[in-house]
């Protein structure tokens, strides 16, 4: 069978007054349906693990993780704060003033 | 979750990507469900009430609704995830499909050694030119829409139709697809139980999801289904044959059919009219009554009109019209259904029009209890959300 296209042909509309607004919603939803996917195979893994006596019912919520691990995982949170929210803490010029930059006489 | 499909096509993706497709398809249900109900009490509680005191008119139709609605912030959510949600079903399917094409040849090879046992078949005219209103929209929001998306000769587009309809329809058309099928055809033999069709047509059939409900309810008829896809059409075969079920699958244009007069005791379509420009509506029910036999049913499964609902609900249903690619849809629903099948050249006092529960989701003695009185059209008609309920209308030869 050939290869399906994934694009629909013709103008996307958009609802909101920025147009990257209706972007940045395809973007959002997009994650959320990769974050259950995730969040699904942690569901599934588990199972897994506990029909073979390797977890038990709790195991996962009772646990205390080690030092390390939690601050292992504070730090990749913090990381992932600065990654996400990047774009909040910029220094933002429109493209009117980038090129008023690039045309400034020396 | 959606339930595999019961056939032997259906083709699984990965873990991930079956999670995903759980998450579209419960993404729209709450779209079409939760946000449609916040959607309309913040019309009646807010929107509307604004506009009164602001001195401005009343919204009279669905038109003047969609004009007030567009700059409220809830319909610009509603309507960009549910946009979102659109091109997710295809796309999540688009990629399982390619990923799964040798997986789906396999299928379709067996499926196609069965053939000697299925009393159906499968006619293509490849001299068939497409109409423009398949050839120039990709519909739904479909890449590659009814026809073009595998190539003349695969029958990928069916594959993306039916295995996306199973996302897009979050489990309210029933295990198979086929409860507006099963609805209508259970409602003529319930309702006309001296009616015996012996030779049974669907118009613009797509995957034959609906045209098998017709085999499986009339098991001693002759069921047709026609389409002007071929993907769809080669699809449509080898799903039927797979179930076992006899349907003779034609390539043909519904707007100018290959049969004689006087060949058919039923001529269906179910959500077929509204894709198409007024000039085809009207061809198309002038054609059924040419091959439709004295005595014979026309009978049309479709959205309601709008003169029947309320300015609300035109302006919810024809939100497909404005933004899923479907542009003949509302002017399909601002026609008088009536006039059209007397126009087509049905006598007025032969004329049919109802609306029905589904079939699938209650057992028969429910049914034939849920329609011994008449539904009148209100909210749920023709609106995929729970407590659908289907529109049908025709007329007798």
């Amino acid at each position: 069978m050939p290869d399906l296209g994934l694009d629909t042909k013709g103008r996307r509309p958009h609802f909101f007054d920025d147009p990257a607004t209706d972007a940045m919603m395809a973007a959002m939803l997009q994650l959320m349906a990769e974050n259950f996917a995730l969040k699904e195979r942690l569901f599934a893994l588990e199972h897994v693990l506990e029909n073979a006596g390797h977890l038990k019912p709790g195991d996962v919520e009772s646990v205390d993780l080690p030092e390390a691990l939690r601050a292992q995982l504070s730090a990749e949170q913090q990381a992932f704060f600065e990654d996400a929210f990047r774009a909040l803490n910029a220094d933002h010029q429109s493209p009117d003033a980038r090129q008023q930059e690039i045309d400034k006489d020396d | 979750m959606p339930q595999p499909l019961l056939h032997d096509l259906y083709v699984r993706g990965t873990r991930r990507q079956t999670a995903q497709q759980d998450f579209v398809s419960s993404l729209r249900a709450y779209v079409l469900n939760d946000m449609a109900n916040t959607m309309k009490s913040r019309f009646e509680n807010k929107i509307e009430p604004g506009l009164r005191k602001s001195g401005k008119d009343a919204p009279q139709n669905g038109v003047d609704v969609h004009r007030a609605m567009k700059p409220d912030n809830y319909f610009k959510f509603y309507s960009s995830m549910r946009y979102c949600a659109q091109e997710m079903v295809w796309r999540t399917i688009g990629r399982v499909l390619n990923e799964n094409s040798t997986d789906f040849d396999a299928k379709l090879s067996a499926v196609a050694d069965e053939e000697d046992t299925a009393a159906g078949s499968l006619t293509l005219d490849h001299s068939l030119e497409l109409p423009k209103n398949v050839s120039a929209i990709d519909v739904h929001l479909a890449p590659g829409g009814y026809h073009t998306a595998a190539g003349a000769d695969g029958c990928g587009a069916g594959a993306l139709y039916d295995q996306g309809l199973n996302i897009f329809s979050f489990g309210m058309m029933g295990a198979n697809l086929d409860d507006i099928g099963h609805s209508m055809a259970n409602y003529i033999r319930v309702k006309f139980p001296d009616f015996k069709p012996a030779d049974i047509l669907d118009l613009g059939c797509t995957i034959g999801h609906n045209t098998c409900a017709w085999a499986q309810v009339y098991p001693d008829a002759d069921v047709t289904g026609i389409d002007v896809a071929a993907p769809c059409l080669r699809y449509a075969h080898a799903r039927a044959v797979s179930q076992g079920t006899p349907v003779h699958f034609r390539q043909m244009n519904a707007t100018s059919l290959d049969f004689a007069d006087n060949s058919f005791d039923v001529v269906f379509s179910s959500m077929f009219l509204h894709e198409l420009p007024l000039k085809d509506i009207k061809a198309c029910l002038a054609e059924a009554y040419r091959v439709l036999k004295p005595g014979g049913l026309m009978l049309h499964m479709e959205l309601p009109p709008n003169d029947e609902m309320e300015p609300y609900d035109s302006f919810y249903l024809d939100w497909d019209a404005y933004y899923n690619n479907e542009p003949f849809y509302k002017k399909f629903r601002d026609q008088n259904v009536s006039d059209l099948c007397t126009e087509a050249g049905f006598s007025t006092d032969r004329l049919l029009s109802f609306i029905t529960p589904q079939y699938t989701y209650m057992s028969d003695a429910d049914y034939v209890s849920a329609v011994s009185e008449e539904q009148a059209f209100d909210e749920t008609t023709g609106r995929l959300a729970e407590g659908v309920q289907w529109f049908g209308f025709g007329a007798w030869k």
